[in-house]
């Protein structure tokens, strides 16, 4: 007695006949049981139109009839980290400073590193995949995820930093504690470091006067980035308060957001 | 804009047709890239809408504006533009701004209850019928949506132009097989795209749609030809089954004709009785289809354990819907639309929200086997061997065989979609280690979703193209 044809085999001859056109070749008998049952309750008078009720069936029976495959072995995990990891709201902080605000990044990451922390799981091969041509950041982004950024990476080598120079030379190593400075004219240094209240005056007052107008958009950009945290919340409220009429209102909503966004950065990374 | 299926508490005064119903009716892609730019308010004057038809004057090109008329009920349209092709792209944007809810509820004007007077009254009583068979239903509060033999004209003109679209369907399955698959015609656009367009216009634009997505398979990988093949089987299953409607079960013949396309009035599905639970956003997943971006949200009832599909359609330049996040738990009814499972619903009135409270309150009880998981999706296919996907929430490691990602525990392993986004997060979040999953089964695979972890729920599931869509609020 010959050994009953299983469905999935039935399946290939199905596929094979199918490739060729059944002008070509005559489709398989099916299997007895449930499939050929279905073939003699409803017999079809040509060959094309006997295999598209067979594919059908079998269709049905193999999808319905799904089975799991032998369980395999898991992957060995990585090693253990200690830090614990980025609060919840910090991923959707992280993705808002990507989309509005990504000249926050680098001090986001540092500051996870600072206050001993390692990134959420969920933000590990966005921040590699973002960092791959950027042998820094990327090097940045290894320490902040811990012995599972390199885990991620043996499995998905795509998340490997591409750039032309290492991250483990000496002068990126020594850059990834760094926060990159940004430009900022001489004018506005002195403002990194002065009292809240004096910051938020000087920047209140010029963008009300319009003394600060689209050109100079950048360099405060780079100014709030790098002010002294403690006078963010000040200047945030002094920005927000500009009149309404002014020409630069606009440039004035956009830093009070800036520097909102900065200073919620900080203190959920540091109080969490 | 977004065709949130959302309603409150007010019963929806008039029915209203979604965005894929109406783009599903276009006869050509072009016809809705010319659609869109009218379908704004600014470019109507008139408008109005009421249980019948749809109508407005449209500003065009000529001096005079286009007056134009759709019958939402008997499914016709007229417009004084002299476009030959209907629906012409007036039509379709007066559908879309109805679509919208930008169509106020009004009496129709002159030139609309003219046309509307000499087109066969879909309303009209039917002479007496004789008693119907005392089947029960499966679900006797679900409304049915198997055409029945109704003696108007306009019903019976639709059944049996669905019946002639899925005869020349089977025609055209057989010549494929026929022929075979190597065949290059099946490597021509034009070839399923004709095809695509002949069953719009037989008014089974849901098999328009598979054929569609069945175009991009030929030629897209190694086992193409399987993959295609399968779905020649499940069309020739619907078309077969779509032609003896009035031999199936009842709940068996409502998901035949949702699935070809027949379309199913909001009104009704919220005349039926409400389920009411608190319903856990599970996953989410978005897909474009053809030219419109679909977002599945998955929810399951805290009680009941069942599941629930809440869909949730955009064109270009719209926007999804947004407020089922992933994570939270809406204690809302819902109105499940007609079929076997019942998965599709539309969300009625809420009584509160909150989020998770973390992995071990809910989920812990919800996921299930690798093994079990097969099972429902095995159960769920028996019960409606069409669908192409179905939710499933498990307890499974990641692992990999043979250069493909597969989910294991100790009852069996089921593999991932190939390439499919989410696989490095899920890797990620569960470090290797057994999580809880929520995925789509789909005949490719299993599409991860959802990791649900101690302390936050991280949402993997495909997203849709942001340039393709509007900003979202």
């Amino acid at each position: 007695m010959s050994t009953p044809m299983l469905v999935d085999e039935y399946w290939n001859q199905m596929v094979t006949v199918a490739l060729l056109g059944t002008d070509r070749r005559d489709p398989p008998e099916p299997p007895s049981g449930g499939l050929a049952d279905i073939a003699a309750d409803d017999p079809q008078p040509t060959p094309s139109q006997r295999l598209l009720q067979q594919v059908a069936a079998t269709t049905v029976v193999r999808r319905a009839g799904l089975l799991p495959g032998e369980p395999i072995a898991t992957v060995a995990p990585p090693a253990d980290d200690v830090r614990p990891i980025t609060p919840a709201a910090a991923t959707a902080t992280w993705r808002r400073i990507i989309s509005d605000w990504p000249v926050l990044e680098d001090e986001w990451v540092l500051t996870v590193v600072r206050v001993g922390r390692r990134l959420a799981p969920e933000l590990v091969s966005p921040l590699l995949a973002r960092y791959r041509t950027d042998a820094t950041r990327h090097a940045r982004a290894l320490v902040a995820a811990g012995p599972l950024g390199g885990w991620m990476i043996d499995w998905s080598p795509r998340l490997a930093c591409a750039a032309k120079q290492a991250s483990n030379t000496p002068a990126v190593v020594e850059m990834v504690a760094e926060l990159p400075s940004l430009a900022i004219v001489p004018e506005f240094e002195p403002l990194l470091t002065a009292a809240p209240a004096e910051a938020a005056r000087t920047l209140a007052a010029g963008l009300s006067a319009a003394q600060f107008g689209t050109a100079h958009r950048a360099v405060l950009v780079n100014l709030l980035a790098r002010i002294a945290p403690a006078s963010l919340p000040a200047v945030a409220k002094a920005i927000g308060r500009v009149d309404a009429s002014s020409p630069s209102i606009g440039l004035a909503f956009a830093l009070a957001d800036l520097a909102q966004l900065r200073y919620h950065m900080l203190t959920e990374l540091e109080s969490a | 804009m977004s065709t949130v299926e959302l309603v409150t508490d007010a019963a929806v005064p008039v029915p209203v047709w979604q965005v894929e119903q109406v783009l599903a009716l276009a006869p050509r892609p072009s016809s809705v890239s010319a659609a869109q730019p009218l379908a704004v308010p600014t470019r109507w004057a008139g408008t109005g809408c009421d249980d019948r038809a749809v109508w407005g004057r449209c500003t065009g090109g000529s001096a005079e504006p286009y007056e134009c008329v759709v019958d939402h009920v008997g499914v016709a349209f007229r417009c004084s533009c002299p476009s030959r092709i209907l629906p012409c792209k007036h039509a379709l944007a007066l559908l879309l701004l109805w679509a919208r809810g930008q169509v106020p509820s009004g009496e129709p004007p002159g030139y609309a209850t003219t046309w509307l007077a000499h087109r066969p009254d879909p309303t009209a009583t039917a002479p007496p019928q004789p008693a119907p068979d005392p089947k029960p239903k499966n679900t006797a509060t679900s409304p049915s949506v198997v055409p029945d033999r109704d003696p108007t004209s306009t019903r019976d003109d639709r059944v049996a132009r669905m019946a002639a679209g899925l005869a020349e369907l089977d025609r055209w399955l057989d010549d494929r097989l026929r022929t075979g698959l190597a065949d290059p015609v099946l490597a021509q656009y034009t070839t399923w795209d004709g095809l695509a367009a002949r069953l719009i216009d037989a008014q089974v634009g849901g098999l328009a749609n598979r054929v569609r997505r069945l175009a991009g398979m030929v030629g897209a990988h190694p086992d193409w030809h399987q993959h295609v093949l399968a779905e020649l089987g499940s069309l020739h299953l619907l078309a077969t089954a779509g032609r003896q409607l009035g031999l199936l079960p009842p709940s068996l013949a409502d998901s035949v004709a949702a699935t070809i396309g027949w379309q199913v009035r909001q009104a009704d599905v919220l005349a039926g009785v409400p389920h009411t639970d608190h319903w856990a956003v599970m996953g989410r997943s978005d897909t474009r289809e053809d030219r419109i971006e679909v977002r599945r949200s998955w929810l399951r009832g805290l009680r009941s354990g069942e599941w629930a599909m809440v869909l949730s359609f955009a064109a270009y330049g719209q926007s999804l819907d947004e407020t089922l996040a992933v994570g939270s738990v809406v204690h809302a009814d819902l109105f499940r639309y007609p079929g076997a499972l019942g998965l599709r619903v539309l969300l009625g009135p809420r009584h509160g929200d909150w989020s998770f409270e973390g992995e071990v309150i809910f989920v812990n009880d919800m996921a299930s086997s690798v093994a079990a998981a097969c099972a429902q999706v095995g159960a769920a296919i028996a019960a409606e061997p069409w669908i192409e996907r179905y939710p499933v929430c498990v307890r499974a490691a990641p692992a990999r065989r043979q250069n493909r990602w597969l989910l294991t525990d100790s009852t069996g392993s089921v593999p991932l979609v190939d390439g499919v986004t989410g696989i490095a997060a899920l890797l990620a979040c569960s470090g290797g280690q057994s999580v809880a999953i929520t995925a789509e089964w789909t005949p490719f695979g299993l599409v991860p979703l959802t990791v649900h972890l101690a302390d936050r729920v991280v949402d993997i599931g495909p997203t849709a193209d942001p340039s393709f869509l509007a900003a979202s609020a």
